[in-house]
């Protein structure tokens, strides 16, 4: 008898066969798989950032790390006054220039027509915008509604369509912290608008929250959604640098500068300003990414003029916990491999010890200690110090400076 | 890959190790996925789904570092799990569940029909060894069609040709498939719908 089948068979295959279906033929498109991977990175990130979150409210007495500030912006005087300046030369100049050409009016007229002319679909042609200022998310659609999240709760900013089809909003997805997480756990306070330098921006109010993000419906022009997430992201604090001690000034200054060197390619930097050493001067330590997704670790430290940089590593850099005793660690990840420790005292970081641990083709494990081979209860009594019981990650206590990217 | 691989990329950059791993494992995942929930979830809820399974992944390996070996075995592990109890919220969502206390609940009988249940594996095996017998882009057309029912433009997105490319093979695919189950005496039918 012949036997019938369908393609219906090939429902509730067991694991091998799945094993065998898979391989080679990939299920989705490109563009969806790399949806579905920043989907998962994003979740995991959420998790790992909760469990840190959740670490932290433990215990939220903070030393030794500096005081958020806003800057009164000196660089904004500054930009205000080259403005004035530079409105005042081109007013003073036009008035000379009309004074030489008496009489060549029709000439002026002629060349200033092109640059009134209004070209055609403007409504999204703006130049690009500048930096955000101040973005404040308001209870209900109120100019003076009740402030509930700042642009220093924002983490970042991307663009979504929930669907291909063209009569869906384009969505402005806002990742807030933890700290904006608490505040917007009440429902009562929806619907939300959201108002980047005292406009409102978002074609309608956002009436929803999950899971840590903020949905914003921008309308169905994605530029529009694009300029709106743009200056979402490049919101961030500024340092003040007014009525501050000298050091403090020359950190806003290092970070500044830091900045400035990594311009287009920092996609995320953290600093923690703490004392390793007890002399009242702190230390700075910044955490940053460059968006291959590795976090980079530096150290710097105040040489009486400037901060410079003492260290730097891949690793996680830590102290001991309230010690200040000027050690600094590194500790490679996973395998305890490799451990540095620096000395951080009177002006100048160095290194102490560099340990490392090897394992040998034969199974058999070389201890050395700055090159010199240590016998395992000099190792052990050596990584026992440098115990992560007794370690502080300054990076928790950290702030951000930069989140372009995010 | 061994997870000795993944830590050593982790070490390096925690992104690149979650890429390679994400890139490595997607396609068995989502078949994994696929075959649990294709019944009942869409192709969002899978993708989300998938998603979930790739976020425990990775967070399971930033604190687990006792484990030893291929990775695969726990990956499937993961994904059948995070499906079945991603099944779950879906039925329940839906009221597909009967509360064992219900009225009738008691009633219902175990309809498994081991000998027919055999059969069908049986024959799923041949099936598959056949569609695999096509050999590339043919293998990779059909079950893109008939297993995970993507459309023509999807599927030639996926093995780069044009879509009507794609419904060609597919037809004169279908017709060397037929021909090979046909010789062991198995009729394949309402394979064109």
């Amino acid at each position: 008898m012949k036997k019938e089948i369908d393609f219906g068979y090939l429902e509730n295959a067991d694991m091998e066969q799945i094993e065998h279906i898979s391989e080679n033929i990939p299920p989705v498109r490109e563009r969806d798989k790399k949806n579905i991977l920043e989907m998962s990175i994003r979740k995991y990130d959420k998790r790992k950032n909760d469990i840190i979150a959740a670490d932290f409210s433990d215990n939220d007495t903070v030393s030794g790390s500096e005081p958020y500030r806003r800057r009164h912006s000196l660089w904004r005087y500054i930009g205000t006054a080259a403005a004035c300046l530079a409105v005042i030369g081109s007013l003073a100049g036009g008035v000379v220039l009309l004074r030489r050409h008496k009489g060549a009016e029709s000439q002026i007229t002629e060349i200033s027509e092109p640059v009134t002319e209004a070209p055609e679909n403007t409504a999204f042609e703006a130049p690009t915008p500048e930096r955000a200022q101040e973005i404040v998310f308001r209870k209900g659609e109120d100019k003076d509604g009740e402030i509930l999240l700042t642009g220093d709760n924002v983490l970042s900013a991307e663009v979504i369509r929930p669907s291909e089809e063209s009569n869906y909003d384009y969505e402005v997805v806002v990742n807030i912290d933890s700290e904006g997480q608490k505040k917007m756990c009440d429902d009562s306070i929806f619907p939300v608008s959201v108002w980047i330098d005292g406009k409102h921006v978002s074609r309608r109010n956002c009436t929803s929250y999950y899971n840590g993000q903020f949905c914003l419906p921008c309308g169905v022009v994605e530029e529009r959604a694009n300029e709106i997430a743009y200056l979402i992201n490049s919101y961030r604090p500024d340092y003040d640098i007014s009525d501050a001690p000298l050091y403090d000034g020359c950190i806003a200054d290092c970070l500044y500068e830091f900045e400035k060197k990594y311009d287009g390619s920092l996609a995320t930097g953290d600093y923690t300003v703490y004392d390793v050493n007890g002399d009242s001067i702190p230390e700075l330590f910044i955490i940053y990414t460059l968006g291959d997704g590795g976090k980079h670790y530096e150290l710097y430290f105040f040489n009486g003029e400037r901060y410079e940089i003492g260290c730097a590593s891949d690793d996680y850099l830590t102290v001991n916990s309230g010690a200040h005793d000027g050690l600094v660690f590194t500790q490679t990840p996973w395998n305890s491999q490799n451990y540095k420790v620096y000395y951080v005292s009177q002006g100048r970081v160095k290194l102490i010890y560099d340990m490392n641990k090897e394992y040998n083709g034969d199974g058999s494990v070389a201890l050395t200690i700055n090159g010199n081979e240590v016998s395992e209860a000099k190792w052990q009594e050596m990584t026992d110090s440098i115990s992560t019981e007794n370690m502080e990650y300054p990076d928790e206590l950290s702030k951000v400076f930069a989140g372009f990217g995010r | 890959m061994t997870d000795k691989e993944y830590r050593k990329l982790y070490e390096k950059s925690t992104r690149d190790a979650q890429n390679r791993l994400f890139g490595e494992y997607f396609s068995y995942v989502y078949a994994i996925v696929f075959n649990k929930l294709r019944s009942c979830a869409s192709k969002e809820d899978i993708e989300e789904c998938v998603s979930d399974v790739f976020a425990d992944i990775f967070e399971h390996f930033d604190s687990e570092t006792s484990y030893c070996g291929d990775i695969k075995g726990f990956i499937g592990t993961v994904a059948a799990r995070r499906a079945v109890s991603f099944f779950r919220s879906i039925s329940a969502a839906s009221g597909r569940t009967v509360p064992m206390e219900g009225s009738g609940a008691d009633c219902i009988a175990d309809s498994t029909d081991l000998e027919k249940s055999t059969e069908r594996a049986e024959l799923r095996s041949t099936l598959l060894k056949l569609i695999d017998e096509l050999g590339h882009p043919d293998t990779a057309i059909i079950m893109l069609k008939y297993y995970y029912g993507l459309s023509s433009s999807e599927i030639a997105d996926i093995v780069s040709m044009e879509s009507p490319a794609v419904r060609v093979r597919c037809t004169r695919a279908l017709r060397r498939l037929k021909n090979k189950l046909a010789e062991l005496d198995i009729d394949l039918k309402e394979a064109e719908s």
